[in-house]
C-alpha cells in the first residue's frame, strides 16, 4: 500500500495511457469504419446515377453499341469490386480482426480504382453527349 | 452537327443532369454526413449498386 502511495503518479500515468489507448483504438476503429462506409455509399450513389444516365445516352443514339459495351465492362468490374468491399466491411463490422481490416483496405482500394476508371470513361459522354 | 442537333443534345444532357444529378447530390450529402454508421447502415450497403444488367431490365 505504501509503495502504491509513493508511486501514485506512475500508476496514474499508466492508467491514463491504458485509457488513452482504449479510447484511441475505439476512435481509430470508428474512423476507419466510417470512412469505409462513406467511400462505399458515395461510390454507390455515383454508380447508380452515372451508369443509367450513360445507358440513356445510348438509347438516344448518343453512345454507340461498342462504346456502351466498353462501359458495361467497366461497370461490371466496379459492381464486383463494390460487393467484395461491402462484404468485407460487413465482416469487419461483425468481427474486428486485422485480417478483416486488411481485406476491407484491399477491396476498397480496388473498388475506388474501378469507380475511377468507370467515371473517367462515362464522364465525357455525360458532359458533352457526343459520339 | 447542326445547331438544332446541338440544342437537342444540350437539352438531353440537361434533362439527364436534372434526373440523375439531383438525386446523386442528395445521396452524396446523406452518405458524407453519416458519421457513425450503424451495423444496419453497413449491412444495407450490400443492397446498393445493382448489377449493370438490372438497369437494362435484364435478369441477374
Amino acid at each position: 500500500m505504501e509503495r502504491i502511495k509513493r508511486g501514485w503518479h506512475i500508476y496514474l500515468a499508466i492508467s491514463a495511457c491504458v485509457v488513452w489507448a482504449l479510447v484511441a483504438n475505439g476512435c481509430v476503429k470508428q474512423e476507419f469504419r466510417t470512412n469505409a462506409y462513406k467511400t462505399l455509399a458515395a461510390g454507390a450513389a455515383i454508380y447508380e446515377s452515372g451508369y443509367p444516365a450513360f445507358l440513356e445516352l445510348h438509347q438516344r443514339g448518343l453512345v454507340t453499341d461498342a462504346q456502351k459495351a466498353a462501359g458495361k465492362v467497366f461497370a461490371i468490374k466496379y459492381w464486383a469490386a463494390y460487393h467484395a468491399s461491402s462484404d468485407a466491411l460487413i465482416a469487419y463490422d461483425a468481427v474486428d480482426s486485422a485480417e478483416n481490416k486488411d481485406r476491407v483496405r484491399v477491396t476498397l482500394d480496388e473498388a475506388a480504382r474501378c469507380l475511377s476508371t468507370l467515371s473517367a470513361y462515362i464522364q465525357p459522354f455525360l458532359s458533352k453527349g457526343v459520339k | 452537327m447542326a445547331t438544332e442537333d446541338r440544342i437537342a443534345v444540350g437539352m438531353a444532357i440537361l434533362e439527364l443532369i436534372l434526373r440523375y444529378g439531383v438525386p446523386l447530390a442528395l445521396e452524396m450529402i446523406k452518405a458524407l454526413e453519416t458519421n457513425n454508421p450503424t451495423s444496419e447502415d453497413i449491412r444495407a450497403l450490400a443492397l446498393r449498386a445493382p448489377h449493370p444488367d438490372t438497369f437494362e431490365g435484364g435478369q441477374l
